[in-house]
């Protein structure tokens, strides 16, 4: 509070005028209401916004309050796959490279802050993230950039990987403390992955987590030798999750390398397509989970884990949650990661049950083979990067879903398989939002969407709704304790990124990405 | 690594490396490799890396390659991934942060220091040779590289397949080695036909039968057609007059969709890997 005292003090002119201000970050430790602060909302992951002023009673109501497209000639990867940032009026959006401020009651631009680029894949950018009066953003040329949030202007840049070995950065940066949660990305050249926190004031590094061990570490077992661990992958470009009282952060981790071809690193390959728990001051490893023990179908576990407190026979808990790219859900106990629930969330074929850790138990018939396999999910997944969300009022954890299958591929004849080493071609999908009862893993309601393939992330409110895009172009409105779908409007191309909710002048707004737009609906009237 | 030739390597590496060419920039003269451009038609991955990456000459790394035979395959092998006490140099980060020697002529200057090695003897030229050989096997490993494709898929049984598409399979329901299958053998790669008999639906560039459907209005007649778009909220067809016909779908519309191909979606639950190569292989035969 001291800070955001301060900033006002300061720089009064810029929060009358545009109203920016800096970020009470306590308001991270809430349900969001006035502001989406962070990438999630808060820091629970669940993406529920306690707003209900847009309900199941009215949502038809729902109007168009403004529409943003982009303008960057020269972009390269033009799609608002961010998940934009609200604070004090003012929201923070990104591709790659790019970064916008945007007037979050109009739509109307306040500065943009343009990157020079010296390379890397351009793939998406999650978003910002951001800590008093500063915002941080990762870049694809592996930097972390630091801007004031009044201007745009640059405080510093740090770099947090190597170009040379094909990483690049892409996730939104998550605050906790004093501590910017950055992850890495990147998937060619059998490269390790890592997770880092770095300071709020300077970018320096704090603490940098590998996520294959060492030799002598617990967990270096897992690999058959140093050269694999060296090389083993497990990228950490999903978003991070955070609860104070446990003083716990949560990620998932990507896929193990080289990708498909997995013979040269036999055993689990922890902690990769892990759910871990970290201490947010450092860096240590507390628990892990593996959803994909030696996985090869490019998996990664990188889906949001949400945290929640619920209540298993009887007994209060703190709990987590995953829906995981391979078609698993799963429900742990955050204290401890002891699995309480494992089970699929859409039907699969790659597994041959649970072990006594409640980690599924890979069929080796179903890895890739040179003649081919078939195997669902296909590589793209059950779910992927898109977040769900949770309903604290209805109990159910939504996922927007594919059941998928494709062939899987050995293309590496090498004695010592590279990079991929295989790929899977072809497919058949559907695709439907699933509600899932966190306590038993059952499908409460299932709605399968007509035709298949773009699926979206997911916001769920207090009014009973879950927002989400369907397979085609349209932005829907369900209702989120039996999934009839209640308003839709046609935003023009597939839902690009996951909706958020925040309230103005008594006003709640609903804002989603599609494609290079950004809509702003409002509801009007009382 | 400055050894002797093997002859063992070195028909394995000019295999290997003659295949891997191909993709790279064509052929400049030495003088011209500041100006060299990426290839094109590589997507997001031609963005990997940084900016300013080596690109590989084809010619300079044909040249690398007679280099790296003589000098470096015995210890390195025939892919640079490592070998008889040799280090895998596509992973190493001399190689990865080098632009035409610019890392891996000082590193080889120096002699390899851990084995004892003499300093490299090689000129200019014949380090930036090596060093767009040893980028090109880098490339190899990528999914860009044209070694990145199927293996034989041909491991079935061909009797078996037939059995299994006359019966389990109830391929004959729709289809005849004699009729709309004759000559299908010959037509395409056997990973090819694999592909098509479990995912023939359109979407992936290759066309198809059209999706029917039927919308029956609560107070007028069914309209059929071919299916323009269907969602939550509306269905749109084109008539058999070619006409765009759309409803929103509300107040009791019925809508009936007629997949062509909802039974190969339905194998897929129930198909094994050995029905799939065992059919692979008896589609092969239909030549």
């Amino acid at each position: 509070m001291k800070r955001l005292k301060l900033i006002t003090a300061f720089a009064g002119l810029a929060t009358v005028v545009f109203g920016q201000g800096a970020l009470d970050n306590s308001k991270l430790l809430k349900p969001p209401t006035t502001d989406w602060p962070t990438y999630s909302g808060d820091y629970t992951g669940q993406r529920f916004s306690p707003l209900k002023k847009v309900n199941d009673g009215n949502v038809q109501n729902l109007s168009l309050a403004w529409l943003y497209r982009i303008n960057a000639p020269g972009a390269t990867a033009t799609v608002f796959k961010a998940n934009p940032i609200v604070v004090n009026g003012v929201m923070y959006v990104t591709i790659p490279d790019h970064v916008w401020a945007l007037d979050a009651r109009t739509g109307r631009e306040i500065w943009h802050h343009v990157h020079k680029s010296e390379g890397g894949i351009h793939l998406g950018n999650r978003g910002v993230g951001i800590s008093g009066n500063w915002l941080y953003f990762e870049t694809p040329d592996c930097k972390l950039v630091s801007l004031n949030l009044k201007d745009g202007k640059e405080r510093w840049q740090k770099s947090i990987c190597d170009l040379d070995q094909m990483y690049y950065a892409s996730t939104a940066p998550i605050i906790v403390k004093n501590h910017v949660l950055v992850g890495v990305s990147g998937d060619d050249l059998d490269i390790p992955g890592y997770f880092e926190s770095r300071d709020p004031e300077t970018g320096e590094l704090q603490w940098h987590w590998s996520v294959v061990p060492k030799k002598g570490e617990p967990g270096f077992e897992t690999w058959p030798n140093e050269d694999a661990a060296a090389h083993g992958g497990g990228m950490t470009w999903g978003t991070t999750t955070y609860d104070p009282e446990l003083n716990q952060i949560y990620f998932g981790t990507g896929n193990p390398q080289p990708v498909v071809a997995g013979k040269s690193r036999q055993g689990d390959n922890l902690y990769t397509a892990s759910i871990v728990a970290l201490n947010p001051d450092t860096g240590k490893l507390v628990w892990h989970f593996q959803p994909s023990p030696h996985d090869t179908h490019d998996w990664d576990n990188n889906q949001v884990p949400v945290l929640y407190d619920g209540e298993i026979n009887g007994q209060k808990k703190k709990l987590l949650s995953v829906a995981c790219r391979n078609g698993w859900f799963f429900t742990l106990d955050r204290t401890t990661g002891k699995a309480i629930v494992s089970k699929e969330y859409v039907k699969t074929n790659w597994a041959k049950g649970v072990d006594a850790k409640g980690q599924p138990i890979p069929n080796p018939d179903k890895e890739p083979q040179f003649a081919g396999a078939l195997v669902s999910p296909n590589q793209g997944g059950a779910a992927n990067w898109p977040p769900p969300a949770f309903n604290p009022a209805t109990g159910l954890f939504y996922v927007n879903a594919a059941r998928a299958f494709s062939v899987w591929y050995l293309y590496d004849t090498d004695d010592k398989p590279e990079g991929w080493g295989g790929t899977d071609r072809g497919g058949w999908s559907e695709s439907m939002l699933q509600a899932i009862d966190y306590k038993t893993g059952n499908i409460k309601w299932s709605h399968k969407w007509e035709g298949s393939g773009g699926r979206s992330g997911l916001l769920t409110t207090a009014g009973n709704l879950v927002f989400a895009g369907d397979t085609t172009t349209n932005f829907v409105a369900l209702n989120a304790s039996t999934g009839e779908p209640l308003w839709h409007a046609n935003v023009a191309a597939p839902v690009a990124n996951a909706p958020i909710s925040y309230e103005l002048d008594g006003r709640q707004y609903v804002v989603v990405g599609a494609g290079d737009m950004l809509f702003g609906f409002v509801m009007y009237g009382k | 690594m400055l050894s002797k030739l093997s002859t063992k390597y070195a028909l394995s590496a000019v295999f290997i490396a003659g295949t891997a060419a191909g993709i790279y920039a064509q052929a400049q003269a030495p003088a011209a490799r500041p100006q060299r451009k990426a290839p094109t038609g590589q997507g997001l991955l031609g963005q990997a890396g940084a900016a300013d990456k080596h690109i590989v000459d084809a010619d300079a790394a044909e040249r690398g390659k007679k280099v790296y035979i003589q000098e470096c395959i015995t210890c390195h092998g025939p892919t640079a991934r490592g070998g008889q006490g040799g280090s895998d140099l596509v992973r190493s980060l001399v190689v990865l942060k080098d632009r035409y020697g610019s890392e891996i002529g000082p590193f080889l200057k120096k002699g390899h220091q851990t084995q004892g090695s003499p300093a490299a003897q090689f000129s200019k030229e014949k380090i930036e040779d090596l060093a767009d050989f040893l980028h090109l096997k880098v490339g190899d490993t990528l999914r860009t590289s044209p070694l990145f494709r199927a293996q034989n898929v041909l491991i079935g049984d061909a009797k078996a397949g037939e059995a299994y598409f006359k019966g389990d399979g109830k391929c004959t329901q729709c289809h005849s080695p004699e009729g709309n299958l004759k000559g299908i053998g010959a037509k395409f790669e056997p990973v090819d036909l694999q592909q098509r008999f479990l995912f023939p639906k359109p979407g992936f560039g290759r066309g198809g039968k059209p999706t029917m459907v039927t919308v029956t209005p609560p107070t007028g007649p069914a309209v059929t057609g071919t299916l323009v778009q269907i969602d939550d909220f509306n269905v749109s067809l084109r008539d058999a007059d070619g006409e765009y016909r759309a409803w929103s779908r509300i107040n009791g519309l019925k809508v009936k969709i007629d997949d062509p191909y909802a039974a190969h979606a339905q194998l897929l639950d129930r198909i094994t890997d050995k029905n799939i190569h065992d059919v692979t292989a008896y589609l092969e035969t239909l030549k």
